[in-house]
C-alpha cells in the first residue's frame, strides 16, 4: 500500500526528470540511474527538492548515495528513518 | 606579466616548468583533495620527480622502436592524482607528445568502456598508453587490446618511491625542443564519434598562458579550486597548464566525487582562500540548485575575486541563480566572468572584462531568425550574455556565407586568427585545410557581435552539448535505432537550450508502432536505459510517436532542423 511519503517521493522524481509525466512505469524499486532516469548529479538534486519536500529533513553528504537515494524505495525508506515523516 | 611571471621568457613548456622549479623548489603545485582524508599537498619539486621518473620509462620504452625521429604519442588516460599530472608531464620532458583522454565513468559498464577506448586507440594510434590498472585488467579479461605496437603502461610500472626534498632542475634530464615544435595534442571533448586531435605548439600555448594571465591579471599568490576534468580544454589549460607554468597552486577535487558532493568544493574554496575558479555553465545552475541548508552554515566565499563561466553557452538565468543563492557568502555578480573558449585556440579567445557583471543583451527572436540580432524588450524576445572582447593578440570576427564580415548584430559564423591558433589536426592535412579560410579560423559557432562585445548564438553543426560534453546526434539515433521496437533509421536526437539545468537538454523523438501504453512505457525507459549505458548520458525527453510522424528531406534523409520544428510545435513540454 502507498503511504504519503512513496507518493510524495515518486512526485519529487516525476517532477525533477520526467517533466511530470504521471504515466511513466516508475517502479518502487528501480534503479533511477541505471534506468536512465537521473545520473548520479540528479541525485544530488534530487536529495536539495527532498529537503524541500520534507520540512525538517537535512541530508548530509554522505547520505546521497545509491542505497539511499537510488530508487523510489530506498528514499522512501531513508525519509522514513530520518524520522521527518510517517 | 613577464616582471611578475618571468618564466614567460621561456621558450618551450618545459623550460618554463624548470625556470619555476629553479624560483620555488618548495611552492605548493598541487592540493589533492579526497572525499573523508585529509588533502595531500605536492610541490612543484615532488611532481617534476615523478614526472622524471615516467619520463626514463618512456625513453626506455621507446628507444627499441623509436619511429623515425618523429615525436611519440603518449596518451594519458587516469584518475585524477598525481600520477595523472606526472605522466602528461613525463612526456614532455622525454621531448615526446602526450595527450590526456577521459578515463572511465562509473556508470558505464566497464566493457562497453573498453569497447571504445580499445577503438579510441586506434584512432590516436599511440606509441604508449598510461592507464589504470583495472581498465588493463578489463581489456585482458575481454580479449581486447590496443594497437599491436602501443606499450601500455599503468602506474604501478613507475617507480613512485621519491625522495623528499627540493629538485635540483639541473639534475633533471629533459630533451630540448623547439618553441614550434607540438606541445602537446588536446582532443575535442565528449565521449563519442572520433576525435580530432588538435595539436598545439609551445609557442602557441606560451602566447595563450601571457594573454590569458594578461586578461585576468593573474597575481601570484593568486590560488585555484577546481573540479573540472584535465581531458577537456577549461580544466587542462585554466587549471593544469597555466598554473603549472606560471607558479600558481590548484585544489584540486576530482570531477566524480564533485558530481557527488558539489558543496566540497565550496568549503575547500573557503579552507584555502581560493581567489579563482572556472565552472561551465552548468555547474552554476547544479551548485545554486543541489548545495543544501547544512552546507551554508558559515560559508565564506569572499576569497574569490573571479569565476569565470565557461565552455558552454552561458545563461544569464544560471549566473542569476548563482549570485542569489550565495550572495550573502560573498558572492556578487561583478565577480562573475563571461568566457569563450576552445582548445583550437588553446583556450580562451574573449572574455568579458573584470569588475562588472557580463553584460546581457536582449533581442527580438523573429529578428534573430533571420539572422538579426536587434535589441528589443517584452517577451517575444531571447537573453544573450557577452562573452567580451578577445584577449590580447587574437582577432574575432564573424562572416556571412560568403566569407565577409557580416557587419553589427548580424548572425553569422565566428572566426578567429592570432598567436595562439592550433598547428592543425594532427596528421589530418585534410580537416586542417577544410578548417579555415585564409588565414581565419572557422569556428563552427554562430554569434554576432555588438559594439565589439562577442555573443554566441548556436551552432552550425547540429552538435549536441550536455555538461561540457559533445554528442553527434548520429550516434546516440544509432543507438536507439537497436531498440526492437523502435522502426529502424526513425529516430531523431536534437538539444535542447534548458534555463533549469543551465545545460543542453537531450531530446530523443522516436517512432514505434506499439501503442499499448503500458507497453509504450517499456520502450520509453528501454530507451533511457541504453542511452545511459551506452552513451553515460541522461536523456532528459524521450517522445514515441507513430510511424511517418517524423519529416524526411527530400533526399530522404531525416531532417533535423525541420523535426526540431515540428517538435516546438508538437511535443514540447
Amino acid at each position: 500500500m502507498s503511504t504519503q511519503v512513496d507518493d510524495s517521493v515518486r512526485e519529487a522524481v516525476l517532477e525533477l526528470f520526467l517533466g511530470g509525466d504521471s504515466s511513466f512505469p516508475l517502479e518502487p524499486d528501480m534503479d533511477l540511474v541505471e534506468a536512465g532516469i537521473c545520473d548520479s548529479m540528479g541525485l544530488v538534486q534530487l536529495a536539495a527538492a527532498l529537503e524541500e519536500r520534507f520540512p525538517g529533513l537535512e541530508v548530509q553528504d554522505q547520505d546521497v548515495t545509491r542505497e539511499n537515494m537510488g530508487s523510489l524505495s530506498a528514499i522512501a525508506a531513508f525519509i522514513r528513518r530520518s524520522g521527518v515523516a510517517g | 606579466m613577464i616582471d611578475r611571471f618571468p618564466q614567460l621568457r621561456e621558450p618551450t613548456l618545459h623550460r618554463m616548468l624548470l625556470a619555476r622549479a629553479e624560483r620555488d623548489p618548495h611552492g605548493a603545485a598541487s592540493i589533492l583533495v579526497h572525499a573523508g582524508q585529509p588533502d595531500s599537498v605536492y610541490t612543484i619539486s615532488d611532481l617534476l620527480r615523478l614526472a622524471d621518473r615516467y619520463a626514463s620509462v618512456y625513453r626506455e620504452r621507446l628507444a627499441a622502436g623509436s619511429p623515425d625521429g618523429e615525436a611519440a604519442q603518449i596518451v594519458v588516460c587516469l584518475y585524477h592524482g598525481i600520477h595523472l599530472h606526472a605522466a602528461f608531464i613525463g612526456g614532455m620532458l622525454a621531448g615526446q607528445i602526450p595527450t590526456m583522454v577521459a578515463p572511465p565513468s562509473p556508470r558505464m559498464e566497464p566493457e562497453k568502456y573498453a569497447r571504445s577506448f580499445v577503438r579510441m586507440m586506434e584512432h590516436i594510434a599511440p606509441d604508449i598508453v598510461v592507464t589504470e590498472a583495472a581498465v588493463l585488467t578489463e581489456l585482458a579479461a575481454r580479449g581486447l587490446r590496443g594497437p599491436a605496437d602501443t606499450t601500455m603502461l599503468k602506474p604501478d610500472d613507475i617507480d613512485a618511491k621519491l625522495q623528499a626534498g627540493p629538485v635540483d632542475p639541473r639534475n633533471l634530464e629533459y630533451s630540448e625542443v623547439d618553441a614550434d615544435a607540438v606541445a602537446f595534442i588536446q582532443h575535442s571533448s565528449g565521449t563519442t564519434g572520433l576525435q580530432k586531435g588538435i595539436a598545439l605548439s609551445h609557442a602557441a600555448v606560451r602566447n595563450q598562458l601571457e594573454a590569458y594571465a594578461r586578461t585576468i591579471d593573474l597575481r601570484a599568490d593568486d590560488r585555484i579550486a577546481s573540479w573540472l576534468p584535465l581531458y577537456h580544454d577549461m580544466g587542462f589549460i585554466a587549471c593544469f597548464v597555466l598554473p603549472l607554468c606560471l607558479g600558481i597552486p590548484v585544489i584540486e577535487i576530482s570531477p566524480f566525487e564533485w558530481v557527488n558532493s558539489p558543496a566540497t568544493l565550496l568549503h575547500k574554496i573557503q579552507q584555502h582562500r581560493a581567489t579563482l575558479c572556472w565552472l561551465p555553465n552548468f555547474a552554476f545552475s547544479f551548485v545554486a540548485r543541489s548545495v543544501r541548508s547544512v552546507h551554508m552554515h558559515g560559508l565564506d566565499l569572499s576569497s574569490v575575486r573571479l569565476w569565470v563561466n565557461c565552455s558552454e553557452p552561458v545563461m544569464a538565468e544560471s549566473n542569476r541563480r548563482f549570485v542569489e543563492r550565495f550572495e550573502d557568502c560573498g558572492v556578487d555578480a561583478g565577480r562573475l566572468a563571461a568566457c569563450y573558449a576552445m582548445a583550437e585556440n588553446v583556450f580562451a579567445v574573449t572574455q568579458s572584462p573584470l569588475g562588472q557583471a557580463p553584460r546581457v543583451d536582449r533581442v527580438s527572436a523573429s529578428a534573430l531568425a533571420e539572422g538579426r540580432a536587434e535589441e528589443a524588450s517584452g517577451t517575444a524576445t531571447r537573453e544573450f550574455v557577452s562573452n567580451g572582447k578577445p584577449i590580447p593578440g587574437v582577432e574575432v570576427r564573424v562572416v556571412d556565407d560568403s566569407g565577409e564580415p557580416s557587419g553589427d548584430r548580424r548572425i553569422g559564423e565566428i572566426c578567429l586568427r592570432g598567436p595562439s591558433l592550433f598547428s592543425g589536426y594532427f596528421k589530418r592535412e585534410d580537416l586542417t585545410t577544410a578548417a579555415f579560410r585564409d588565414d581565419w579560423y572557422r569556428t563552427g559557432d554562430l554569434g554576432y557581435q555588438a559594439e565589439g562585445d562577442l555573443f554566441v548564438a548556436g551552432r552550425k553543426k547540429d552538435l549536441i552539448i550536455i555538461q561540457g560534453r559533445n554528442f553527434h546526434p548520429g550516434d546516440i539515433e544509432a543507438v536507439v535505432s537497436e531498440v526492437g521496437d523502435v522502426i529502424d533509421g526513425r529516430v531523431v536526437a536534437i538539444g535542447r537550450s534548458d534555463e533549469e539545468s543551465g545545460t543542453e537538454s537531450l531530446v530523443v523523438i522516436a517512432e514505434t508502432e506499439v501503442d499499448d501504453t503500458s507497453e509504450r512505457g517499456r520502450l520509453g525507459l528501454q530507451i533511457r536505459n541504453l542511452i545511459a549505458q551506452r552513451l553515460d548520458c541522461t536523456a532528459g525527453e524521450v517522445h514515441l510517436v507513430p510511424p511517418r510522424w517524423l519529416v524526411k528531406s527530400t533526399a530522404g534523409k531525416i531532417a533535423r532542423s525541420d523535426n526540431r520544428s515540428k517538435y516546438e510545435a508538437e511535443l514540447r513540454r
